[in-house]
């Protein structure tokens, strides 16, 4: 992991007004959901489960909200910057790649800072006892680690493979619409597959199957793997077209 | 040293050829291309500092040929602007030291160098988008050079400065010679690059002769 492109990635995206203004409403918003629905939670009978299983979903929901919007931000003010910049890639050792996998790493951990402390202190400031398991937070974590990287990597890969390149990635309306749709379905299968395993998870993380190795951890490391190959290819394809051009 | 031999590289795109069949400029030397608007200088630069990959024939940078992994010997200078205009130089700067695995220590060594051809000190901490054409052309320069390059490729070495800044760029060609710099420098200002330059070809629809 190259630091400085990162480094210089970040920068670049909180030089840009638009950009910084964003993120800053974004966090005031996380804080105002979070300190809203705390006062909820603790007025309606916190112990109740079904009540606290509702919540949890409605926070991982919430949870994709920022962080398809750092994707957004990404693509609007990080990856247009390259428009020229990209040629500097190509003089300096290894530079498509280091570039490339700079965006993915910068959007990644801008998505995780905005993401992760909102879905945390949601469960353990607002009383949501159920959820405050180590095991389960970190599975919840693994999971949504890897979807963010993953999601990250995708928007990455389909901008530099499918925007038009010659005037700064910006997206045609077949661009755009492929980009949503191919988002939505991302979002949409992951909280799918995300509520139907807090039952699942919830049971684990409450003792009744912690014996090792159990099936769970085989499918988390699983998942993991299968998304690691999968954000490489899409990694290498998108490398492969920046070099090409 | 930079050789060129038999180099051909199509541009379908722009129906248009690239020609060099013989060119050698030698280790510390300036050697000056000099063409009119769209003669194919840029496509030409590009090509020989291996921003451009597919071409037949052969380039050869120190005696080696042109590849991927020889990018720390290039330095080369664009006519469009490549950095983030968002940066400030230091940052900028700072930046492509560590790309080119050079301690960042030696930012200040190399403005101190720098300064003796064109005072960029007061410019470290302002943005690249602040600084007028001809102040980016200096910082175009100290960042082609950061690295310490053994080739400098420049892409019209005299965009956005006035007649007494020709005496600037003639110093700075001088100078990285004394380092054993080699310099390819194209540019439609023939009276410029002939004060400049020690050879002079001449690029005509895409043919160096």
């Amino acid at each position: 992991m190259n630091f400085s492109v990162i480094k210089k990635d970040v920068i670049l995206l909180f030089r840009n007004r638009p950009a910084l203004i964003t993120i800053s409403a974004l966090i005031l918003l996380e804080a105002v959901l979070v300190l809203y629905s705390g006062g909820v939670i603790k007025a309606e009978s916190g112990s109740d489960i079904s009540r606290q299983f509702n919540f949890m979903q409605n926070y991982v929901l919430i949870f994709y909200f920022p962080l398809v919007l750092v994707n957004i931000l990404n693509l609007s003010f990080s990856l247009s910057k390259e428009k020229g910049s990209f040629l500097l890639a190509s003089l300096i050792p290894f530079g498509e790649s280091t570039f490339l996998r700079s965006k993915v790493y910068s959007a990644a951990i801008l998505s995780v800072l905005l993401t992760f402390p909102f879905l945390f202190s949601g469960i353990i400031f607002c009383g949501l006892e159920s959820f405050q398991n180590l095991s389960f937070l970190a599975a919840t974590s693994f999971y949504l680690l890897f979807f963010s990287i993953s999601l990250c990597t995708f928007t990455v890969y389909y901008a530099v493979c499918f925007f038009d390149g010659d005037s700064g990635y910006e997206p045609g309306v077949k661009g755009i619409i492929g980009m949503m749709f191919f988002v939505s379905v991302f979002v949409l299968s992951s909280f799918i597959v995300y509520s139907k395993g807090l039952s699942h998870y919830y049971t684990y993380a409450t003792g009744f199957r912690h014996d090792y190795p159990n099936l769970e951890m085989n499918l988390m490391i699983g998942t993991g793997f299968i998304f690691l190959i999968a954000t490489r290819i899409m990694l290498r394809i998108a490398e492969k077209k920046l070099i090409r051009e | 040293m930079i050789k060129i031999r038999d180099l051909k590289r199509n541009f379908q795109e722009y129906d248009f050829e690239i020609n060099c069949q013989n060119l050698t400029v030698d280790t510390g030397t300036v050697c000056g291309v000099c063409g009119r608007t769209a003669s194919g200088k840029t496509l030409f630069s590009q090509v020989v500092s291996g921003v451009i990959k597919k071409y037949s024939g052969s380039i050869e940078i120190g005696m080696t040929e042109l590849s991927s992994t020889y990018r720390r010997k290039i330095g080369y200078l664009p006519f469009k602007n490549i950095l983030y205009n968002d940066l400030t130089l230091k940052e900028m700067s700072l930046f492509l030291l560590t790309q080119y695995k050079v301690p960042e220590s030696e930012f200040g060594l190399k403005i101190e160098w720098f300064s003796q051809f064109y005072d960029i000190k007061d410019f470290v901490e302002r943005r690249i988008s602040s600084l007028s054409d001809g102040q980016l052309q200096y910082i175009k320069y100290f960042i082609s050079l950061i690295h310490s390059p053994s080739v400098l490729i420049i892409d019209e070495p005299f965009n956005g400065l006035g007649d007494e800044s020709v005496d600037h760029v003639r110093s700075l060609f001088e100078e990285v010679n004394r380092k054993g710099v080699t310099v390819l420098a194209l540019s439609s200002h023939e009276d410029h690059l002939k004060k400049s330059a020690g050879s002079i070809h001449y690029i005509i629809e895409g043919k160096i002769e």
